[in-house]
């Protein structure tokens, strides 16, 4: 009979160590006795790995390469060089960093966003290269609407994660909130473009809704029993 | 055959690597004759046929079917408890293994509860021991007779039948969850605690409350001491509540094999201080006389069921509500209590059987997002606690056998640690 001097247990004979605290055993009377066997068998049931998404994706965006290829092949044939087939390449380049990049690197959420934000850019980039001409477009419509979707896009992800301690109801509020002000932007940007800025206009028909949906949202959240209805009725 | 109502939502949340399952183990006088075994489950699976199951993937629910097949009997492994690949296992949700002088049958949660696997598991053993020893067992209703046809009885879905009219929302406040360095390779840890039976029996009457209470609140508090030790202030402390299982059949009456349980989780607020064990003995017993009642009972099986009867759910198709069922569990489920405690009470077998038998155990595999949960039996005189945990710290177990032994309890501790 032996005890683990630091949980006071008794461990059963065959106990190689206390499975509570891993102290090995101490008891000098019984260590010539040969051990009885093990409760469980040694053979460990095998699982198998879990899918390997790096794999999965750095597959893939190889295989990405082939209607990226086939593009590039047929600019050639039919233009003589690569012209059109760049923005096959920017797209594809948007698909992977957006869908594959997660899969295969581990980044603070924020960064994702800006490696998002910064595929878009470059993309708008290649079409204001490829089409020389004026720049107003790119600066002034193009990369701030692409700068407030990240934003959005980051605000967004932030309210889902399960860091934000905030009630459900809030965070739709919010949400709505976002989108209001998402779309108050996006018509200030296009009033900069277009050099007259008349504004806000038609984003009123969008933030109205917003601020109101918003505030009953808001209201319905300080009804407790309102709410046990509610959850009742979606069998939360 | 239909999935009754509480098995509704374990095909729902299983995947690769978790299914909800649960295992029940006799251990015999002298090793296993694997042989014997087979005839003996064949006999027993004719007798219980809801256990001779395959599920299936139908269009808005999943279901089960018969089959006149035999799910492998397999030696036993090191990690038991793991992940049940239906696939592998022939679609049987169900595996009987052997090791040694110990017959182990693991189930999948869809199949039955707690209770209903012992009968089947009893009456395995008896089948086995009669065809072994020429044991002559006598049989009742937890060691059923083989040559009986089954009984309808056995296999109703008890929830609709004893379903009202009232609910409730199931939403109840997130509880504390014990977190560690899970194991990479998904090995599960199985700790067993056993102590006299009659020991813990008196030290409980001693306070006035069952044996399942006493242990609650000595993992409550174990559990407690946990969070305090890792959580800094005192105002982020969540509450630490118990799944504790309840057998409805002893509260309706019914004789199905099938699911027939409900959960209630008796718990406490750290916030509010520190609890003495008197206090939580008296939190936990109180709590459970008010809750395990027949009409709150009522109440929370018939949410439940009005659940399942709902005209938009029934038609909305099956990766839809299970996707629905997913969300759901993930926010009622798991999350809103620490760790569960099964206690199946005491099991007597008739003496003609219980010479052959030794040892009892009931083993929980993994819960779904809980990473330590407990199970409890009695057989012959030792309380048995099966701990199953999937991440590699022991904290719990070495907290909650130290308090018994500090309580006057003496425990004997066996692990499923590899050398």
């Amino acid at each position: 009979m032996s005890y683990c001097v630091n949980c006071g247990v008794e461990l059963d004979k065959s106990e190689p160590r206390c499975p509570l605290c891993g102290t090995e055993v101490i008891n000098p009377a019984a260590m010539q006795e040969e051990k009885p066997s093990r409760p469980y068998p040694s053979h460990v049931e095998h699982l198998d790995r879990r899918i390997d998404r790096r794999y999965i994706a750095s597959f893939v965006s190889l295989l990405l390469l082939i209607p990226l290829f086939t593009a590039m092949l047929t600019n050639v044939m039919v233009s003589g060089r690569l012209s059109w087939s760049y923005y096959v390449l920017g797209g594809e380049l948007i698909a992977f960093t957006v869908l594959l990049l997660p899969m295969i690197a581990h980044m603070p959420r924020i960064l994702y966003i800006v490696i998002d934000a910064g595929a878009v850019g470059v993309f708008l980039l290649l079409i204001q290269v490829m089409n020389p001409g004026d720049w107003d477009w790119l600066l002034l419509l193009g990369l701030p609407i692409t700068g407030l979707v990240a934003l959005f896009a980051w605000y967004l992800s932030w309210l889902a994660s399960p860091k934000c301690r905030l009630p459900l109801l809030i965070r739709f509020t919010f949400t709505l909130a976002a989108i209001g002000l998402l779309v108050v932007g996006i018509e200030f940007f296009i009033g900069l473009y277009r050099h007259a800025i008349a504004w806000p206009q038609w984003s009123l028909y969008v933030l109205f809704p917003c601020f109101v949906l918003g505030s009953a949202l808001l209201l319905l959240n300080r009804r407790a029993r309102l709410k046990a209805e509610i959850r009742k009725r979606f069998y939360f | 055959m239909k999935l009754d109502n509480a098995a509704l939502i374990y095909p729902a949340t299983m995947n690769r690597s978790w299914t909800a399952l649960f295992r029940l183990s006799a251990t015999l006088t002298e090793p296993v004759d694997e042989d014997i075994l087979e005839v003996a489950l064949k006999r027993t699976l004719r007798r219980l046929p809801s256990f001779a199951f395959r599920l299936k993937r139908g269009l808005f629910w999943f279901y089960l079917e018969h089959s006149d097949a035999l799910p492998k009997i397999e030696p036993d492994v090191g990690n038991p408890c793991v992940r049940m690949r239906l696939k592998d296992n022939d679609g049987f949700c169900m595996r009987v293994r052997f090791y040694e002088n110990r017959i182990a049958v693991e189930f999948f949660h869809v199949l039955t509860d707690g209770t209903g696997g012992l009968i089947f598991l009893q009456t395995l053993v008896a089948e086995y021991l009669r065809l072994r020893y020429s044991a002559g067992i006598p049989r009742s209703n937890r060691v059923l007779d083989c040559a009986e046809p089954p009984r309808p009885q056995e296999a109703e879905d008890s929830f609709a039948a004893h379903s009202g009219t009232i609910t409730q929302t199931r939403k109840e406040i997130k509880a504390y969850h014990i977190r560690g360095t899970d194991e990479s390779t998904g090995f599960v840890h199985i700790i067993t605690g056993s102590m006299n039976a009659d020991v813990v029996l008196q030290k409980a009457r001693e306070k006035g409350v069952t044996v399942t209470e006493y242990l609650t609140a000595v993992l409550i508090l174990s559990v407690d001491a946990i969070q305090r030790k890792n959580v800094a202030h005192v105002s982020r402390l969540k509450p630490v509540k118990i799944c504790v299982p309840i057998n409805l059949r002893n509260v309706f009456p019914s004789e199905t094999l099938r699911n027939f349980a409900n959960y209630v989780n008796p718990g406490i607020d750290p916030r509010l201080g520190v609890y003495s064990f008197d206090e939580t003995l008296n939190i936990v017993h109180h709590f459970m006389a008010m809750e395990v009642t027949e009409k709150l009972l009522n109440v929370k099986i018939t949410t439940n069921v009005q659940t399942e009867r709902n005209v938009v759910l029934r038609v909305m198709p099956l990766f839809i509500k299970n996707a629905a069922m997913k969300y759901v569990y993930s926010q009622v489920g798991d999350a809103i209590s620490s760790t569960t405690l099964s206690n199946l009470g005491v099991t007597r077998l008739p003496e003609e059987m219980a010479k052959y038998v030794r040892r009892m155990d009931f083993i929980l595999g993994p819960l779904a997002d809980n990473r330590v949960c407990a199970a409890a039996l009695t057989y012959n005189g030792r309380l048995r606690v099966n701990f199953t945990r999937t991440i590699a710290e022991p904290t719990l177990e070495r907290e909650f056998f130290t308090r018994l032994i500090k309580l006057g309890i003496p425990v004997k501790v066996q692990s499923n640690q590899m050398e």
